[in-house]
């Protein structure tokens, strides 16, 4: 941070219309005006177009006032304490002088100050409308990319997210949910050599929504019974990953079932995430917890447990007499090929690789956990099918 | 459920077989042709420590970028600034043996590591590569293919080599390709749509001069080299390779270039690839390759209208460009005005794809189309698809006399132009160009 490069907020106050960049770049400074130069001249249009909205009538802020060393990564730019300072100025700011409804958070850094924890990637949060929980801020947050990430090499198609984004900035949120009893949302847990579970979820003649799991001794059955009644739309995120599953469970010719694909349509409708967790988020407003999170405790347990009774079972006390016949102190000895491990018996990573013990997988989670999370996908898929 | 959507899902099932049917791999081949390419890795070292006088490796930018500098050769710097800049485009604009080593060296530990090594470990189990299509990723609608993320999982029996991007031109790719073979009792065919780009731009723009050429079903490569050299057409030219080489590649490199709306430098960098004069000696310099381009676009008018034609619907409409079915692309930087720098790179950038998405978007179309047509065949058990790499499709059949009849099933017709398909068949990858 360079205190002596600064650059105001300014712009009308109070109004509807917040932009909150993350820095200052030489042109700003030079000219005390926020989002005058290269930047400013690929977003300001865009704001017109897509939003109607004139500079005029923005609040034109950064996260941090003073020029930031471009050279570091973003996440680098800022100490943790500068963050939390600049974050504490920037929403005194925004709570008392622009007093705004909308907030365009441009780029990662602005909008992880805005959002705190909800904000997780650039990719996932990119045109959502976040509204502030916090009672002295009537505000909603939406994300963007910075313009300026389409100048950078592979980054062409990122323009186009952006304007997005502003787009929904303009648009007040609606709330959209159409309800279709046809569909079964259905996702599977496991790989094509082997599969775990399969876990679907539908609306009843009231709306409720159920879901369940079912095994896969059992899904050739309930394929036949629930999903073959010729009335059904299978609705999937990434099928064709999934008929992999769902065959390998003894189902054939899953594609004869009328199917619609929720990846499909986040790539049909462009510029939008295609992660399952990142759609939910968008909009669906659910954080969905994470494979890793629920599996890798307990696999982590599984591992070191196994790990132990590997050594335990490689080492042996050695009692000796000594040359007058005398017990010596029993000695414990650890056979060569344990001592490898017993050295890395913390490491879960490195014991896997070593004993030959597969990845994180979902059987090691207990029955109940393990359909709770995989239900999840399933409900959630429905959930985005209505919305989408 | 619009148009788009429908017919993504109808050419999904055929993904899927294709994907568990896999495509078998000769493993033996695949040993010997490692064997070959490390032997001539040593050689490529020996040489080399002959032509420097002392070992160095070639994958070093350090010992490189020294060997350059004592031989005075100047080039372009590291980003960081501290040495000669050693990859491939630097090195090409230099003429030497030792430079050439260097890049076969690069160009077998590529092909090694990324070809050969994966579609080992993808293989290991049974014998097959089991393509994982991802139909979502690209914008224009057409496949991408491989696995999903580099993880620490190594080879698994569920992922797959990205084959689409396995190389063709060379020795080294057609080899590696030919260790991808039939089932026993198929033969392997492909089926590919001719110069669909080129056939949906005429169709598209309407333009006169390419709508004659493809209804006379002449070669548009070298009807195209009077318009842009000056040079007539020998009667005899398909047989005159010296002609062909001297002017029917040039026109069909600049074509094709015209088709994916790239400019000059890049022009200038394929035709030099395509074997166009040497690095100290291009037959066409740097500022010889935009007005080729603009030469091409002042015989085939047509297409340059709807070039711009398609620019001004996108506005109208938002920002959004269309295919013929509806798939759509959103490119708010044709809206900027500016004529300084970001606006302009952004917006002659959005031009490019507009005019790009809606050709490859609707070629990738017709492609899904063909497929649909082909599938009940599938279905029926007359043939075994294997592989949609761009404007191809690979299957083996049993009996080769079904290949004529699937490709005549899949020829369309749009706006007074053939979409004409082509057909070969063989017994592995290799020979099916």
């Amino acid at each position: 941070m360079d205190l002596s490069q600064c650059c105001d907020p300014g712009g009308a106050a109070p109004t509807k219309w917040a932009v909150v960049g993350e820095g200052p770049g030489a042109e700003e400074v030079e000219q005390n005006r926020g989002f005058v130069g290269q930047s400013g001249e690929l977003l300001w249009p865009l704001v017109e177009r897509f939003a109607g909205v004139r500079r005029e009538q923005c609040w034109v802020t950064n996260l941090c006032k003073n020029r930031l060393d471009d050279t570091l990564p973003s996440d680098k730019k800022l100490s943790a304490a500068e963050f939390e300072s600049c974050r504490a100025e920037l929403l005194e700011e925004l709570t008392w002088i622009a007093q705004p409804k909308r907030v365009l958070a441009v780029g990662s850094l602005a909008a992880r100050a805005l959002m705190g924890a909800a904000f997780t990637t650039m990719d996932a949060c990119n045109g959502m409308v976040w509204v502030d929980p916090h009672p002295e801020r009537g505000w909603t947050v939406v994300p963007c990319f910075h313009p300026a990430a389409a100048l950078r090499g592979g980054g062409e198609g990122k323009l186009g997210w952006t304007a997005r984004a502003i787009e929904a900035w303009r648009q007040d949120p609606i709330a959209t949910r159409v309800s279709n009893p046809r569909w079964v949302a259905i996702d599977t847990e496991g790989w094509p050599n082997d599969p775990i579970m399969l876990t679907f979820a539908y609306r009843d003649d009231l709306g409720r929504l159920l879901s369940s799991a079912v095994y896969p001794e059992c899904v050739p059955d309930w394929w036949q019974d629930t999903v073959m009644d010729g009335d059904t739309t299978i609705v999937w995120h990434n099928a064709l990953w999934d008929w992999r599953v769902v065959e390998a469970m003894g189902v054939r010719e899953p594609w004869r079932v009328p199917f619609e694909d929720t990846m499909e349509r986040a790539y049909v409708r462009t510029c939008e995430p295609q992660g399952l967790k990142a759609l939910a988020w968008k909009h669906l407003g659910v954080r969905m917890r994470d494979y890793d999170d629920v599996v890798r405790p307990y696999w982590e347990e599984m591992v070191k447990a196994y790990a132990e009774g590997f050594v335990a079972a490689h080492t042996h006390v050695e009692r000796k007499l000594s040359k007058r016949g005398k017990p010596l102190k029993p000695k414990t000895v650890i056979d060569p090929v344990a001592k490898p491990i017993k050295r890395v018996l913390t490491n879960a990573e490195t014991l896997a690789e070593r004993l030959g013990f597969g990845g994180p997988s979902l059987r090691y989670v207990p029955r109940e956990e393990a359909e709770q999370y995989a239900v999840e996908d399933a409900i959630r898929t429905l959930e985005l099918r209505e919305v989408l | 459920m619009t148009p788009v959507e429908q017919l993504d899902y109808a050419v999904m099932p055929m993904l899927h077989r294709m994907t568990q049917r896999g495509l078998l791999v000769d493993q033996s081949a695949l040993d010997a042709l490692q064997r070959k390419a490390a032997a001539r890795m040593e050689e490529v070292l020996a040489e080399l420590e002959r032509e420097v006088g002392h070992p160095i490796n070639p994958n070093s930018g350090v010992q490189v970028a020294d060997w350059m500098l004592e031989e005075g050769f100047a080039g372009r710097m590291t980003p960081k600034g501290d040495r000669l800049s050693t990859n491939e485009k630097s090195l090409r604009l230099h003429v030497s043996p030792v430079i050439d080593l260097t890049l076969e060296f690069r160009g077998l530990q590529k092909i090694v590591g990324t070809y050969i090594e994966p579609v080992r470990g993808y293989s290991r189990f049974d014998g097959r590569i089991h393509p994982r299509w991802k139909p979502t990723r690209v914008a224009s609608g057409r496949l991408a293919c491989g696995r999903e993320r580099a993880g620490k999982e190594g080879y698994t029996q569920w992922d797959s080599p990205n084959l689409m991007a396995f190389p063709t031109r060379d020795d080294w790719g057609k080899e590696l390709r030919a260790c991808f073979v039939a089932d026993p009792g198929y033969t392997m065919f492909s089926i590919d749509y001719s110069q669909i780009e080129m056939r949906n731009m005429a169709a598209l723009s309407q333009d006169p001069e390419l709508l004659r050429i493809f209804r006379e079903d002449r070669d548009i490569y070298a009807e195209t080299v009077p318009a842009l050299f000056g040079v007539p057409v020998p009667p005899d030219w398909k047989d005159n390779s010296e002609w062909k080489a001297a002017y029917r590649t040039p026109s069909k490199v600049v074509t094709l270039a015209v088709g994916y709306g790239i400019q000059g430098r890049s022009l200038f960098e394929q035709l030099l690839l395509w074997g166009c004069g040497t690095p100290d000696a291009p037959r066409f310099p740097l500022e010889a390759c935009d007005p080729l381009i603009d030469r091409w676009f002042a015989h085939y008018s047509g297409a340059r209208e709807r070039m711009w034609k398609v620019c001004s619907i996108a506005r109208a409409n938002g920002g959004w460009v269309e295919t013929e079915l509806g798939r759509r692309r959103f490119l708010p930087a044709l809206f900027y005005t500016g004529r300084r720098y970001p606006q302009s790179k952004m917006r002659a950038e959005a031009e490019r794809q507009a005019f790009n998405h809606e050709v490859q978007g609707t070629s990738q179309e017709d492609m899904k189309r063909g497929m649909m047509a082909v599938w009940p065949r599938a279905e029926a058990g007359d043939f075994e698809p294997l592989l949609q790499i761009h404007d191809e499709l690979v299957g083996q059949v049993r009996d080769p006399g079904v290949v004529p009849e699937l490709a005549a099933a899949m020829v369309a017709e749009r706006g007074g132009v053939v979409l004409k398909t082509e057909w070969t068949t063989g017994a592995n990858w290799a020979e099916l160009k």
